[in-house]
């Protein structure tokens, strides 16, 4: 099968795409993968290693059915919650935002619904980002030959969104 | 003894955020996780110890990271509580949820104007209306805050980017619908800024920021609050109001704006919130702003 990707896929849920979108200056801090799903690959692809944790399908369906079933101790809404909120805390060092708006956002997570957490997939165009690109570099990975990547800056020109 | 501020709480918070984040995901170390522990991070994971038996030094295993990075999420929250947030702000969560982006194809049917405090205003400003018009209908973003049910409750808040005396500002324009003219928008409040360029991307960012910092208290059915978005006020009795704005008294200079709809039992708020025009104006000379 040919390896060669045209898109990159990311699943984030639509809370953390309005934080980013209103407060980040439309920059969106995102992992993403190089397959939308690794578990329909051929067992000799090289992109099969990607672990289910990072499988941008699974994430979305995991997240969605939380969210339908209507999961108040979702897990995976948890681990959203406390990202957004350290990824805010970033910005704040970064004076990428001020503190009132920190306090915003913290707000937000909070008082948050379970509807804020659906899942979106971003559709990433490899073209547009390449430069953008950090792989992922772990001390002790858990399987060597996955591939992840993070675009911590994407624009919103820079992707599209779907929903299913 | 040393104060410290919300900045320094919450960076070091952050700080011990990455190191868990590098620890639970097996990271290469970003720098502020190999950093030397400051002393306000001891004392926070001594804080934390206590709460939790035991450190981030003796988290080892997913589930005491886990608990350790709940406990730092519960500390941002008991910030903010504490120390951000000074009055409620439900209703400007609200306006960041359903606030619409749209086009400036919105814009081409409506006449805009001035209301009569903003005709001064602008000359302070240094604007003129057709200046303002032109960069109404070149913005940089328009949002829409639709409300369902009456089109004339719609807002629109729209940022414009252009030069002023030879230096970068923004424009910021909160447009509504005039209650009996239909084709007409009128420019409610008109603000600039020169500081931050990026709050040009986000309209409703730049709304924030401005009534934080210039907005009045507004009190409505007992909570005293900086914006209402929509709110339906009983009477108490045919004279008493549930709900207070300021009143302007010699020297001030500011305007509350937004819908006052009083009917027999009841009074429909929306879209309310003040701009004291007076404290900004310094502010913009000086380019605090």
């Amino acid at each position: 099968m040919n390896s060669d990707n045209i898109l990159y896929y990311s699943t984030n849920s639509y809370l953390s795409f309005l934080i980013n979108q209103t407060f980040y200056n439309g920059n969106h801090y995102v992992w993403c993968s190089p397959v939308f799903d690794s578990g329909t690959l051929d067992k000799y692809d090289i992109l099969k290693n990607i672990p289910p944790s990072s499988n941008p399908r699974k994430i979305y369906l995991a997240l969605k059915q939380d969210v339908d079933d209507q999961d108040f101790h979702s897990s995976k809404i948890r681990d959203n919650k406390k990202g957004l909120k350290s990824g805010a805390a970033q910005m704040l060092r970064q004076k990428v935002i001020n503190e009132h708006e920190f306090g915003i956002i913290a707000k937000m997570i909070d008082s948050s619904s379970l509807l804020d957490f659906r899942p979106l997939i971003y559709l990433i165009p490899k073209s547009l980002v390449q430069t953008k690109l950090q792989t992922i570099e772990v001390d002790k990975k858990a399987n060597p030959l996955s591939i992840e990547y993070l675009i911590p800056n994407l624009g919103r020109s820079e992707f599209e969104i779907i929903e299913f | 003894m040393d104060i410290i501020t919300s900045h320094e709480y919450l960076e070091a918070l952050s700080h011990l955020s990455e190191r868990v984040i590098s620890k639970k995901y097996q990271l290469k170390k970003t720098d502020a996780a190999q950093s030397v522990f400051s002393s306000l991070e001891i004392e926070i994971d001594n804080r934390f110890k206590s709460d939790l038996g035991f450190g981030f030094s003796e988290t080892e295993n997913t589930t005491g990271l886990n608990r350790y990075e709940n406990r730092i999420d519960l500390e941002y929250s008991k910030v903010t509580d504490e120390r951000l947030i000074k009055y409620p702000i439900e209703d400007e969560i609200t306006l960041i949820k359903t606030g619409v982006e749209i086009t400036t194809d919105y814009l081409k049917t409506y006449e805009i104007v001035l209301t009569d405090w903003n005709k001064k205003f602008i000359k302070h400003l240094g604007l003129t209306l057709p200046t303002i018009k032109s960069l109404i209908h070149s913005p940089e973003r328009i949002v829409l805050v639709p409300d369902e049910t009456d089109i004339i409750s719609n807002n629109i808040l729209l940022t414009s980017r252009f030069q002023k005396s030879n230096q970068e500002c923004t424009m910021f324009v909160h447009l509504s619908f005039g209650s009996a003219m239909r084709k007409k928008l009128t420019i409610s409040t008109i603000a600039l800024s020169y500081l931050n360029p990026q709050l040009a991307l986000s309209p409703i960012r730049f709304f924030l920021n401005l009534i934080h910092r210039y907005g009045l208290d507004l009190t409505v059915n007992g909570r005293t609050k900086r914006f209402i978005l929509k709110e339906k006020v009983m009477k108490k009795n045919s004279n008493e109001l549930s709900f207070s704005f300021p009143k302007p008294r010699k020297n001030d200079n500011f305007h509350i704006t937004g819908i006052i709809d009083p009917k027999v039992f009841y009074t429909n708020l929306i879209f309310n919130y003040g701009f004291n025009q007076k404290s900004y104006l310094p502010d913009l000379v000086k380019r605090k702003i």
